[in-house]
């Protein structure tokens, strides 16, 4: 046998095997289920069983729905016409709708799809996929599935028996039914791999109709990294404070890692944080503040924040700004001038602020007479009182929308200074001890005075004149300056 | 088949063995004389043919045949004359009955004509009856047996039937099936054998016979409405012979 004849037997024999494996058996039309195919309804009922049907053959084919009574074919928007015509590889969705009613007895190996209708050349699922309808007594207890995943399953139980492995969104129904006046309890047995469900209008009891609004709501699992603070204030070597994370999600945050910034000099910081962090679980972060305020913004500028970057491989990195304060820092709309560090730790500082610069115009307190403005400690409380045209000094700062804030008031008499025995007796942080006295806030000194909110008689109120630390009372209808003031 | 063959002849030497003390000297008579003749035997064909036609305009569909030989049995009757025409050479000259047992054809349907959609095995059988004129030559050597050669012509009935198609796969759905039906064709058998001349009546005989059964069709399916059903075009069939024969 020559070398000739050896490849040629050699390709006959391959050719045979090829010729051989093509021999296959499969549908010309392929049923792929789309929802449950086996289905109870009871004797007044209707159900709803969707396939997907997807022409395998290269030959485009018309097709029909066999009849039967009970089952007809839903033609609404996005499933298949009927007829419907399907090209190599096309496919359509087939909604069948069966009405127990017209059902005769119960319906097995359905539904059968045939060429032009013609019973010579007709298709059905496969055994594990058929249609297979059971007429019941009672009512249905149904609902609808949204948010799983593709390839993951739900599994609800109802009134802890009848359990119900759900693999698509859409419709579910349970296979028991129950009698009028049974109790209803819709329960998730396993949750879905990917997803966390949750149930409402589950349970209740059966009211001479079948129970079809149970909804099963899946979200996907998530890591949600929640900070209790988004802004920590803190004082120059004030007290130490907390941040807590917490992951809110429903997915263990993973490689879970910190970042500090560049903290002004002596200020540290500490934490409890691991590597990873459970759903629902948290740690902290802890800032000590040191002697020096952030970017040395205690000469008169606003500080820029520093950042604690968290990040985790499965959530998005979440950012806390951290500023540590001194007087004279431009925050919150104003000069800082009284720090409150006895806050809770778990929060920022509390304070007030004055205001960037003097109203435009001097103002007079207001016209003689008495009022209730008396107080030399809480400037708040006294412009509260004199919130009318009539006390034009604290109703500009009523008034005034400054830096997005627009809760000022005009301060009382030991906000601003400390010049008589009442206030030096208080020892109040004030802005003449904090901000003038370091050349801060542009604060006009000599003779220039301003009007504090605080009445001293019917006819006089009080002022301060920053140059000499001078308080005292004088009319109240003479026109000084005035710096407004806001707490936060 | 030549296992048939081989028992055929083997039945036709053991019974000249038995009969030749007694009977050998017997001929056939000069004049002529009435002769009835019973033929048995089995009957074997491979017939098959592919097909892939459309049954509607939009189904079409191919029937693999599978290669499987059939076999069952046949018998005739013929009643007719025998004369001696010649020193040498016997002839007869009848009208010849026969029918056959069924040839059973099978294979698997392919639809859209397509092999990866082989989703049905089919079966169908087909039958013979046939009446034919029959004539034969029997060559007298002063042999223990005689040679002899035969053919027939006539018209037979092939009977197609009992059609029936089975799914391979559960998705592929029951389809209607082709109905009976019989076709009637021109017939024609050529034949060859021994035969043994046991007493003044009675002769006996063995031999071999190809037979042209001509067509069968199948009738159409319930909702076809183009062509036929399966048909095969050419039937033929061979056939061992045991002839049994009496002469008045």
């Amino acid at each position: 046998m020559n070398k000739y004849n050896t490849k040629l037997i050699l390709m006959l024999f391959f050719g045979a095997l090829l010729s051989v494996s093509v021999h296959a058996s499969k549908p010309l039309w392929l049923f792929t289920p789309l929802t449950q195919t086996t289905v109870s309804v009871p004797s007044s009922g209707m159900s709803v069983v969707k396939y997907q049907v997807l022409n395998q053959s290269k030959k485009t084919h018309t097709l029909y729905l066999k009849k039967k009574l009970g089952i007809e074919q839903s033609v609404a928007p996005f499933n298949c016409p009927n007829p419907f015509t399907l090209a190599y590889q096309q496919s359509c969705i087939l909604t069948l709708v069966i009405t127990a009613d017209a059902l005769i007895g119960d319906i097995f190996h359905s539904p059968k799809i045939c060429d032009q209708g013609n019973p010579l050349q007709c298709y059905q699922p496969s055994f594990q996929n058929s249609l297979v309808v059971t007429k019941v007594p009672g009512f249905l207890v149904e609902g609808t599935v949204s948010g799983l995943a593709n390839g993951d399953s739900v599994t609800l139980q109802n009134n802890a028996t009848n359990t119900l492995a759900v693999n698509v969104n859409g419709r579910f129904t349970f296979s028991n039914t129950l009698k009028n006046g049974d109790p209803y309890s819709v329960t998730i047995l396993k949750q879905p791999v990917a997803s966390t469900c949750v149930v409402t209008n589950g349970s209740g009891t059966i009211n001479g109709a079948d129970v079809s609004d149970v909804k099963v709501s899946c979200t996907l699992n998530t890591t949600i990294l929640s900070p209790s603070l988004m802004d920590l204030a803190l004082n120059v070597s004030g007290a130490t404070r907390v941040i807590t994370i917490t992951n809110t999600g429903t997915t263990t945050a993973t490689n879970l890692t910190l970042t500090f910034p560049t903290w002004p000099a002596g200020t540290s910081d500490g934490t409890t944080c691991g590597s990873s962090l459970s759903p629902s679980a948290s740690c902290t972060i802890t800032v000590t503040p040191g002697a020096s305020a952030t970017s040395s913004c205690s000469t008169g500028i606003a500080p820029t924040a520093g950042v604690i970057q968290i990040t985790s491989t499965e959530s998005n990195p979440v950012s806390i700004n951290v500023v540590v304060l001194d007087y004279g820092c431009i925050y919150q709309g104003g000069y800082l001038f009284f720090v409150n560090d006895a806050t809770p730790n778990n929060s920022s500082i509390s304070g007030k602020v004055m205001a960037l610069t003097d109203e435009s115009t001097p103002y007079s307190w207001g016209s003689t007479g008495g009022t209730t403005a008396i107080s030399r400690t809480d400037g708040e409380a006294n412009s509260s009182v004199l919130n009318s045209p009539t006390y034009p000094a604290a109703a500009a700062c009523l008034a005034k929308i400054d830096q997005s804030y627009f809760d000022w008031y005009l301060p009382a008499i030991c906000e601003i200074g400390d010049g008589n025995s009442i206030c030096s007796s208080l020892s109040l942080q004030n802005m003449r001890a904090n901000l003038y006295q370091s050349g801060i806030g542009g604060l006009l000194g000599g003779t220039n005075r301003y009007w504090s909110s605080t009445q001293k008689d019917s006819i006089n109120g009080w002022y301060q004149r920053f140059s000499d630390n001078l308080q005292e009372g004088t009319t109240k209808t003479i026109q000084y300056n005035v710096r407004c003031a806001r707490s936060f | 088949m030549p296992r048939y063959l081989y028992s055929t002849v083997g039945l036709l030497l053991i019974s000249g063995q038995l009969f030749s003390g007694t009977m050998a000297t017997s001929r056939p008579p000069s004049d002529w004389s009435w002769i009835g003749a019973l033929t048995l035997g089995p009957t074997w064909t491979n017939a098959r043919e592919n097909q892939t036609f459309y049954l509607t305009p939009t189904i079409e569909k191919s029937y693999i045949a599978s290669k499987k030989n059939n076999t069952f049995l046949s018998g005739e009757f013929l009643g007719g004359i025998q004369k001696k025409i010649s020193n040498r050479i016997v002839g007869e000259l009848g009208l010849a009955i026969a029918t056959t047992g069924n040839a059973k054809l099978q294979g698997v349907i392919w639809d859209d004509a397509e092999p990866e959609f082989e989703n049905f095995t089919y079966g169908y059988k087909v039958r013979q009856t046939r009446v034919s004129l029959k004539g034969k030559l029997a060559f007298d050597g002063n042999f223990w047996c005689m040679p002899w050669v035969s053919g027939s012509v006539g018209v037979g009935f092939n009977r197609a039937r009992s059609f029936k198609d089975t799914p391979i796969i559960y998705e592929a759905a029951s389809n209607t099936v082709f109905q009976n039906h019989t076709k009637k064709n021109l017939v024609y058998a050529f034949g060859a054998g021994l035969q043994k001349q046991l007493s003044p009546h009675w002769q006996i005989g063995a031999g071999y016979e190809l037979s042209s059964w001509g067509r069968s069709e199948l009738g159409q399916a319930f909702a076809q409405t183009l062509n036929t059903g399966l048909e095969l075009n050419t039937i033929n069939a061979n056939n061992i012979l045991l002839i049994f024969t009496y002469s008045t």
